[in-house]
């Protein structure tokens, strides 16, 4: 073939705006460290990290909602821990109470008890995160709603509240009443996009459907404060015997009631675990996935490096072979 | 007599020596000229004469000037020029669309709706709490603006290809008439000296090459050395005569077309051209970008009004069942509160979506409970964010089956392989071009080593002329001194 001198130029500079393409791309590749800079490079390739990355993002929202979650779980499991103590408590003080040696501090065991009573309430009135644990879905004071029979009596917007009802009536003298102005429905969180999981535990499983426990405190503290005929029991009143079975009844339900705590937890640590072991998986499903998408679309240091490298070398060799393409010609030698 | 008839065969071969020196010359002063065909004088023997009973040549004269070009190189080199052009213009369209749709990035469409259902999902953990609330009303928010900006800048291109288009044509007018004026020079050179220019001819076949980049055109040859082009069988130059190409902008489907018009009785012809810049920049205004496509045409745009109008319904229908915080005292939803507007959703689209405005000022009233007065109730907003994993997402029967994120990702993972077809049909065709490119300089190129060779042949020739007269001069000396 014959060749002419704008031939050989223009093959030349072709060759280098190829070769400098292919340069700035490797460059791309390492300055970005993603193996595909365009959509044209590997467009299947695109739409599979894209799916991936996608999952890994609604993997980590899971996560994230796994462990909030968890972490309210561990605080209602504290709570739930600290109440049953408190029963336990009280159970021990009214199995005291009725011993014949404390005739006289009946008051202080009383007062014990209400204090121990209204240190449940409290309890039950905690929150995690501004969400109040055990009132159901009706986890801030603006969705508590309240009978209207206790409306006048309540004094506060927590869900459980421990008010004085007046007038007293004979089997309750001192009119006090707990009063429960949440709901006992379940909360629940997507732990993937189809399986939802309930978080909470509702007021009924630790304090009985009509709030059977707090029923049981207050009337050993009735007992315990007020005579059969309702009057304030003097330091010289003896505790009657049928008042000693009553409370001896109170206990014995205490007892059942804790033991139904202890129960509740028990299922409710249950599935705290089966959580915080699918949180741990997800957690390992992302470094899996990360690792496919890094696979997928990070660059291959070395490759790109050796690729750059074969680029700048064949770049540095062209350029060369430029000069000596302006070559002599006859020209040069005729005299 | 004979010493005589000498020295004319030396002038002779002085003049056409002389004249293969300049042709040499002229070539080697336009080795970089573009589209210059090299030249060659052809020289012949003159006209023999009986001389003593024989027949004997009569010097040399220059029969003709050779110029080098191939009409099939000429044509398909044309032909890929108007291929490499819409290939060119397609890849530099995808290429923009790649970076409005800001692919590949972190920060592209896919991952903020998937934010989105994060949002609701978010919210689901912490249903009564306006901020969770206000922050998905911020997420759709950014998420519309998204849509826009897409749709704004795709609308954008669409422009610019129309302005692109406008100002082809008024280049491919200008063309056509330096052709036909081209057609006239050389036609007049032929009628004159039965000899067409080179010059007229080389630089009219830059100016076809250059109508390539714009439309593909046929190029026939006429007796007169002058040439017709057409466009799919219509005519555009015819010899010294050309027409003028208009764009036709009033359609009711919102489509351009192109159309000649005959400038002798300004009638129009519509004009169906196959590749080359107009072809490419009408196909993107009227198809690629085209929000109103029908008939089954791949468009971009129209894509994605319609993943944007199915996502729009999607978390719409959702939502539609939903109560918020405050509705305490209903016994039914409450009506017009979808969550995306416009609320006509048969006009709904990429470029028009939007947040219901009352959700801006009324977060708390986001519909994410399935009851009244329930406000704890995460049914709708743990639905919405199960949305993200629906397969029944699209309608489209190309995106069957597929959850919002895989459709969209088909949606940029089809517009990608658009622009690899598009970006590998430009490196096959240019490597074509380039390789016809050079068996065509091959043919009609200049080599200055072949010239500079020539450069000695005519030089010697002529000096060998010169020593012709000079020796038939001291013939003639010598008669003319034989009678002193």
């Amino acid at each position: 073939m014959r060749i002419t001198n704008k031939s050989a130029y223009s093959k030349f500079l072709g060759q280098i705006e190829q070769i400098q393409n292919n340069k700035l791309k490797e460059e791309t590749r390492l300055i970005t460290g993603k193996k595909i800079v365009g959509i044209e490079d590997e467009p299947e390739r695109l739409a599979e990290v894209k799916l991936l990355s996608s999952k890994i993002s609604r993997n980590n929202g899971y996560h994230l909602n796994l462990e909030q979650s968890l972490a309210e779980m561990r605080t209602v499991m504290d709570n739930i821990e600290a109440m049953s103590d408190k029963v336990k408590e009280i159970r021990q003080l009214s199995i005291d109470a009725i011993q014949p040696g404390a005739v006289h501090t009946l008051s202080t065991y009383s007062s014990q008890i209400k204090g121990l009573l209204n240190d449940i309430i409290n309890i039950a009135n905690s929150d995690f995160n501004g969400k109040t644990l055990f009132s159901g879905t009706a986890t801030t004071p603006l969705s508590l709603k309240i009978a209207p029979d206790d409306a006048v009596y309540s004094s506060n917007n927590l869900p459980f509240e421990l008010i004085v009802v007046n007038p007293p009536t004979a089997e309750n003298p001192s009119g006090m009443k707990v009063i429960f102005k949440g709901n006992n429905q379940d909360r629940i969180i997507n732990k993937d996009a189809n399986s939802p999981e309930i978080i909470n535990v509702k007021s009924k499983e630790i304090f009985g459907e009509n709030l059977e426990l707090f029923n049981d405190i207050i009337g050993i503290y009735n007992r315990l404060m007020y005579n059969s005929d309702g009057t304030i029991r003097n330091d010289n009143d003896f505790i009657t015997e049928q008042d000693s079975e009553l409370i001896e009844n109170f206990q014995k339900t205490l007892f059942d009631k804790d033991s139904q705590i202890t129960g509740a937890t028990s299922l409710f640590g249950a599935k705290y675990n089966r959580l915080d072991s699918l949180s741990r998986q997800i957690q390992n499903e992302n470094v899996r996935l990360n690792e496919i998408k890094s696979y997928k679309s990070d660059t291959d240091v070395a490759k790109t490096t050796i690729a750059l490298k074969m680029e700048e070398t064949a770049l540095m060799y062209s350029l060369q072979v430029g000069s000596r393409i302006m070559q002599n010609s006859l020209f040069d030698f005729l005299k | 007599m004979a010493n005589f008839s000498t020295l004319e065969i030396g002038k002779k071969a002085l003049i056409a020596q002389k004249f293969g020196l300049d042709v040499t010359a002229n070539n080697i002063a336009n080795v970089n000229t573009p589209g210059y065909s090299r030249r060659n004088a052809v020289l012949s023997e003159d006209t023999s004469v009986q001389r003593n009973g024989f027949f004997l040549g009569n010097s040399v004269v220059v029969k003709h000037i050779q110029s080098f070009r191939s009409e099939y190189y000429d044509r398909e080199i044309r032909s890929l020029t108007s291929r490499n052009s819409s290939f060119d213009i397609e890849s530099q369209l995808l290429k923009r669309i790649e970076t409005v749709l800001g692919e590949p990035s972190g920060d592209d469409l896919d991952t903020m709706i998937t934010d989105f259902f994060k949002a609701f999902e978010q919210a689901a953990q912490n249903p009564e709490s306006v901020t969770f609330r206000a922050y998905i009303i911020d997420k759709g928010a950014e998420l519309t603006g998204r849509f826009n900006r897409i749709s704004s800048d795709l609308n954008d291109l669409r422009r610019e290809a129309q302005t692109s288009l406008n100002s082809s044509v008024k280049s491919v007018n200008s063309l056509l008439k330096d052709i036909s004026d081209l057609n006239r020079q050389a036609s007049y050179n032929n009628n004159t000296s039965g000899d067409s220019s080179q010059q007229y001819i080389d630089e009219r076949e830059l100016k076809l090459q250059e109508l390539s980049k714009f439309i593909d055109i046929k190029v026939t040859n006429n007796q007169d050395s002058t040439i017709n082009v057409f466009v799919n069988g219509i005519n555009l130059v015819s010899g010294i005569y050309y027409s003028e190409l208009g764009i036709d902008d009033t359609s009711n489907e919102g489509l351009i077309s192109l159309s000649k018009t005959d400038i002798s009785n300004g009638s129009l012809t519509e004009l169906n051209v196959q590749s080359g810049e107009i072809f490419s920049n009408l196909k993107v205004y009227n198809e690629l970008l085209n929000p109103n496509t029908s008939n089954g045409v791949y468009s971009i745009s129209s894509q994605f009004n319609d993943f944007t109008k199915e996502f729009a319904n999607k978390i719409n229908n959702a939502l539609l069942s939903g109560y918020g915080l405050n509705d305490n005292d209903l016994s039914a939803p409450p009506n017009g509160r979808l969550f995306f507007y416009p609320q006509d959703t048969s006009n709904l689209n990429a470029g028009n979506i939007s947040i219901n405005p009352f959700f801006l000022t009324n977060p708390s009233e986001l519909p994410l409970s399935s009851l009244p007065a329930e406000p704890g109730n995460t049914d709708i907003a743990r639905l919405v964010a199960s949305l993200v994993d629906d397969k029944t997402f699209s309608n489209n029967l190309d995106y069957k089956n597929l959850t919002p994120i895989e459709y969209y990702s088909l949606f940029v993972s089809k517009v990608g392989n658009y622009a690899r077809e598009s970006l590998n049909g430009l490196e096959n065709s240019k490597l074509a071009e380039s390789q016809l490119s050079n068996m065509r300089e091959s043919i009609m190129g200049v080599n200055l080593d072949e010239e500079a060779v020539n450069l000695i042949k005519y030089q010697k020739g002529f000096e060998a002329a010169s020593r012709i007269i000079n020796v038939t001069n001291e013939l003639l000396g010598t008669l003319i001194n034989l009678g002193k």
